[in-house]
């Protein structure tokens, strides 16, 4: 599904260019958990950014689903995105003024799903993810793990083939962290795809693979299971 | 639009209520500036439009030269109706319209009740027939064929039907009897007003008296005025020529004699409204006035739209998060822009209803910067219409910079809460150059209110050459009916047995823009010179009570024979004169048989406003009610007794003039009046300068609000490291003082060049002084430094400890 090849980053100001990401390979089959783990600065969410079509690379090819992305402008991408991935990230990044339902259901409304299909589907998700109850609240009158519930239903409300998930656990503690990675889990053995950056051993345990980066280059991939 | 949209742009504007009040009352301002200025605009602009052939229709204009001088004048000659009218084809129609005036309108009630009573009739003009063909009346009783068989006949507008007859059914007041001060009208119709604003405002109409239809040519009054209607420019052209070859045979040499020339010309009814050449009615309107307004209105909701940039981008920072998380699901530019849009359209709708109070605030505060009539002709469509479209425009020039900047914004930045908190740099950014331009605006208009405030409290102040502390003239009644021919030094000896009237004199005010004069022959060494001077009647107490200095000579004797004169310094410069002294004794000729003595020559005083240099002035004993106009009465020094000396005043006027009200002013207060435009001009300018100030202020505010947010962190450091809560002030407050003092030093000059520029109009006026400008300039630090220092205080105030923490 992901196939990366010799990808190159670099991050420049005025005088001195930071190397983010060196000649780094990755491939993500469909239906894998995978897991990107390594210490701060290594480059792990600069490459899970350029997964998620949020950045783009200086050099090398990024093949999405048989197709070459690397060189798309902003609105393919923009495209591409909105049908395919979704994102979970470590500071849940829900937005304050829409309440629950309505937060889940923005990525219906870029992608154009109707009104009585829109509300359907949220409401299936916001029950998988237990949080219906809550569903007129607003995101700060949610606790922590609510709020992440909240947003990895809004990541999967789409369907998309791929769940990018920054530190997904990174604010929790670690009984609502579980949770969230049994729902992680649960959403991978029904196919989805998920790339996930931790930096939590615990939480790569549920993964099928870790890739372990160091200055912006993998140095080991190990299978858990 | 989805409902989604709206609602989370509500509760957005909600959660953020402070910027959206700002933004809300800085948009509702330049809205209801837009809303005024266009309602005059549109009225200004609609009169006579709807006149039925408007392009056809004519006035007929007099154009003089005189000593090398352009003269104009709206009235014509009284020969030229009849013979137009005699000459012309069937393609024109001649329409005289002549002013008439009347005391007073009575209209008796029967059963003995109070007849109604009508003073002071204007808007009373002798027509024809031919008026009513040009103009689209409609009739509510009689006919413009019928109405005018009779020469005593009167037609009515309905309006003025009403105020004459207000217990009756307008439909049958036909055959009732209007007493026009001693003559008889039988009112013969009953029309509709016109629906439209037109330079046509007369409500009553009569026929032509006989004596205004007689072949005159020798002298002309501005309230006769002639149109034409024709669609043939020849036919046109040839009345003109026609009447211009009557006037030069019958009047032609007493015009070369007194060595002018005269001509009629033709002046467009389209044209009518704007032309101040021929303005007799007041009811022309300045094209210059007009376009200064439009400037005002685009001004106001210019600086109101920077504001909403201004503030809007300021909360870019604060929104990125959720800007980066919509585009990270997906969200296209485009939809952003639009949803951006849509905010801006929120609170512009918002700002329009708060702008309704405000414009029917304007209208009850300051009803003198309306042109009267505007509210009986405004057309709510057009106006809802242009407040439409005005709406959307605004939503486009002021959301529009704003979106381009959340497009920009970087999606990983935001979403980690790095966000491009210096989206222009620390130079003079976009957002500083506005700010700057409105304080350079605000400044502008401080320092106009400041010099105007002076050069106006210099009027009152200077000292005008006579004393006129405690003085309150009335005016000397002049109907018939109430009793004006009753010797007005009988009121005046009555007064003057009260030791509560210190002093009475009668004649013209000492100050006013009245203009009476005569030309005299004056025998000088030089052989017999023309004095053309201005005069004022007085009585012999005038000057006394005054404090009119005498230079030379004596006060002037009261006598029924002889006029004396009393002249000024700049007459005496006028005539040639070396002294004082040799004016005594000389003599002013009027014609060849009238001599007036020069007996004193006094101390020049101001006699018109401070505009005009004081001209050469001769006062002029007199008896006659009719020259000297008023009475003077100086009252006494302890303002208690005022009371006490009106009700006496009062009391005797009632048994000299009991029909005449009993009205009186203090002169302080006429002199006051002299400068009525120039009051009104500040009362706009003050009003202007609070609401620039305030305006510029908003976008400061929003200035401080980012920069505050901006430098939280480097705040924190600093606190860290040992600053104190005032340094960080200063430090964060130094900035906009930067920016003010910026707008100071360019604002200056030009107030200045434009404040000289409408001191020119005085002949005496204040010198522009530095520290005019330094006080406006210190106002409008004040000012930034009290709006910026919340912000400021509030960010040096935050635990350093929460500023640092960064996951």
């Amino acid at each position: 599904m992901i196939k990366i090849t010799n990808l190159q980053k670099f991050y420049r100001t005025e005088e001195v260019e930071t190397v983010a990401l060196n000649d780094l390979n990755i491939h993500v089959q469909e239906g894998e958990f995978v897991a990107v783990m390594g210490p701060s600065g290594c480059g792990k969410s600069t490459l899970l950014n350029i997964i998620g079509l949020l950045d783009d690379l200086d050099e090398g090819s990024y093949v999405f689903n048989n197709v070459e992305v690397a060189k798309f402008n902003e609105r393919k991408r923009s495209d591409l995105r909105k049908h395919n991935i979704g994102f979970v990230f470590q500071s849940f990044n829900l937005i304050d003024e829409l309440t629950v339902f309505e937060n889940v259901e923005l990525p219906l409304i870029y992608t154009n799903v109707p009104a009585a299909e829109r509300k359907k589907r949220v409401e299936e998700v916001l029950e998988k993810v237990q949080i219906m109850h809550r569903r007129n609240h607003f995101p700060q009158q949610l606790s922590g793990g609510q709020q992440q519930r909240v947003a990895v239903a809004r990541a999967v409300v789409n369907n998309p083939k791929l769940i990018l998930a920054d530190e997904p656990t990174g604010n929790l503690d670690s009984s609502n962290g579980n949770e969230v990675m049994n729902l992680l889990t649960e959403l991978n053995e029904a196919g989805t795809t998920i790339v996930m950056v931790t930096h939590s051993e615990h939480d790569a345990k549920f993964s099928d693979r870790v890739i372990r980066m160091l200055d912006g280059q993998v140095i080991m991939e190990t299978t858990t299971v | 639009m989805t409902k989604h949209d709206i609602k989370s742009t509500f509760r957005y504007l909600w959660r953020n209520r402070l910027f959206t009040a700002l933004n809300i009352v800085g948009l509702s301002i330049g809205i209801s500036a837009c809303w005024l200025v266009f309602s005059i605009v549109h009225y200004e602009f609609s009169f006579d439009k709807k006149t039925p052939d408007l392009q056809d229709i004519y006035q007929i204009v007099t154009e003089i030269k005189y000593e090398g001088e352009d003269h104009q004048s709206a009235g014509v000659n009284l020969g030229l109706a009849p013979l137009m009218e005699e000459q012309a084809l069937d393609d024109a129609l001649v329409v005289p319209v002549y002013q008439q005036y009347f005391e007073r309108f009575i209209v008796a009630q029967n059963d003995g009740e109070k007849p109604v009573v009508v003073e002071e009739q204007d808007n009373v003009i002798g027509i024809r027939t031919s008026y009513f063909q040009l103009l689209p009346y409609e009739w509510i009783s009689g006919n413009a064929q019928t109405a005018f068989q009779h020469p005593k006949s009167m037609v009515l507008t309905e309006s003025k039907a009403k105020m004459l007859f207000p217990k009756d059914d307008i439909s049958s007041i036909l055959g009732r009897v209007v007493m026009a001060d001693t003559a008889q009208y039988v009112v013969s119709g009953v029309v509709k007003n016109l629906s439209f604003p037109s330079s046509f405002q007369a409500q009553v109409f009569m026929p032509v008296r006989d004596a205004e239809w007689k072949p005159e040519w020798n002298s002309r009054n501005s309230a006769h005025l002639l149109f034409v209607k024709t669609k043939n420019a020849a036919s046109l052209q040839f009345l003109l020529d026609a009447g211009q070859k009557r006037h030069q045979e019958i009047a032609g040499e007493a015009a070369a004699k007194f060595g002018y020339t005269s001509k009629f010309a033709s002046m467009p009814l389209v044209e009518k409204h704007f032309n101040t050449k021929y303005n007799i009615d007041g009811l022309v309107a300045e094209k210059k006035v007009i376009y200064g307004l439009i400037a005002i209105g685009g001004f106001l909701l210019t600086l109101a739209c920077i504001n909403y940039i201004n503030l809007s981008t300021a909360q870019v920072p604060q929104r990125a998060k959720e800007i980066g998380i919509r585009k990270t699901l997906g969200a296209r530019p485009l939809s952003l822009t639009f949803d951006f849009l849509l905010e801006t359209c929120c609170i512009c709708l918002l700002s329009l209803f708060l702008s309704w109070p405000i414009v029917v605030l304007f209208r009850n505060l300051y009803p003198e910067f309306l042109p009267a009539g505007m509210e009986a002709y405004s057309n709510p469509w057009i106006i809802a219409a242009f407040l439409l479209i005005l709406t959307l425009v605004i939503t486009v020039f002021a959301g529009l910079y704003p979106s381009y900047l959340i497009n920009k914004l970087r999606v990983i930045e935001t979403l980690k809460g790095k966000v491009e908190t210096r989206i222009q740099g620390t130079k003079l950014t976009l957002r500083k150059g506005l700010i700057v331009f409105q304080f350079i605006i605000a400044q502008f208009f401080i320092v106009g209110a400041l010099i105007m405030a002076y050069q106006l409290n210099f009027t009152l102040t200077k000292d005008m050459g006579f004393s006129h502390d405690a003085v309150v003239t009335v005016r000397m009644p002049y109907k018939s009916y109430q009793n004006s021919d009753v010797d007005p030094a009988l009121y005046k000896q009555a007064l003057q047995k009260y030791p509560e009237i210190v002093k009475i004199a009668q004649g013209h005010e000492p100050q006013n823009q009245n203009h009476w004069g005569n030309i005299y022959d004056f025998a000088a060494d030089t052989g017999r010179v023309q004095f053309n001077t201005p005069l004022k009647y007085i009585d012999k107490d005038f000057i006394d009570l005054y404090e009119i200095e005498l230079l030379a000579g004596r006060n002037l004797k009261q006598t029924d024979t002889i006029h004396d004169v009393l002249i000024n310094e700049a007459g005496i410069k006028a005539l040639g004169l070396q002294s004082a002294n040799d004016a005594i004794g000389k003599y002013l000729l009027q014609g060849e048989h009238k001599a007036l003595p020069i007996v004193g020559v006094f101390k020049d005083f101001h006699q018109k406003s401070l505009r005009t240099q004081i001209e050469p002035l001769i006062l002029v004993s007199s008896n006659n009610s009719g020259q000297l106009q008023t009475f003077h009465i100086k009252l006494p020094t302890d303002s208690k007794l005022w009371q006490k000396t009106f009700a006496i005043m009062e009391r005797e006027w009632k048994t000299f003039y009991p029909e005449a009200p009993f009205e009186y002013q203090f002169a302080d207060e006429k002199i006051k009046n002299l400068y009525e435009t120039e009051h009104r001009t500040a009362k706009l300018i003050d009003l202007a300068t609070a609401v620039t100030i305030f305006i510029s202020c908003l976008g400061l505010f929003g200035l401080a609000t980012l920069t505050a947010f901006q430098r939280t962190k480097e705040i924190g450091i600093r606190k860290v490291l040992g600053a104190s809560v005032t340094g960080i002030v200063g430090l964060l407050s130094k900035d906009f003082v930067k920016v003010v003092l910026i707008a100071i030093l360019i604002a200056s000059p030009i107030a200045w060049w434009a404040m000289n520029k409408w001191l020119e109009d005085f002949a005496y006026r204040i010198e522009i002084q530095w520290w005019m400008f330094a006080i406006a300039g210190a106002m409008a630090i004040v000012t930034a430094l009290i709006t910026v220092s919340y912000q400021a205080i509030r960010a040096a105030m935050v635990n350093p400890v929460n500023s640092l923490r960064d996951e």
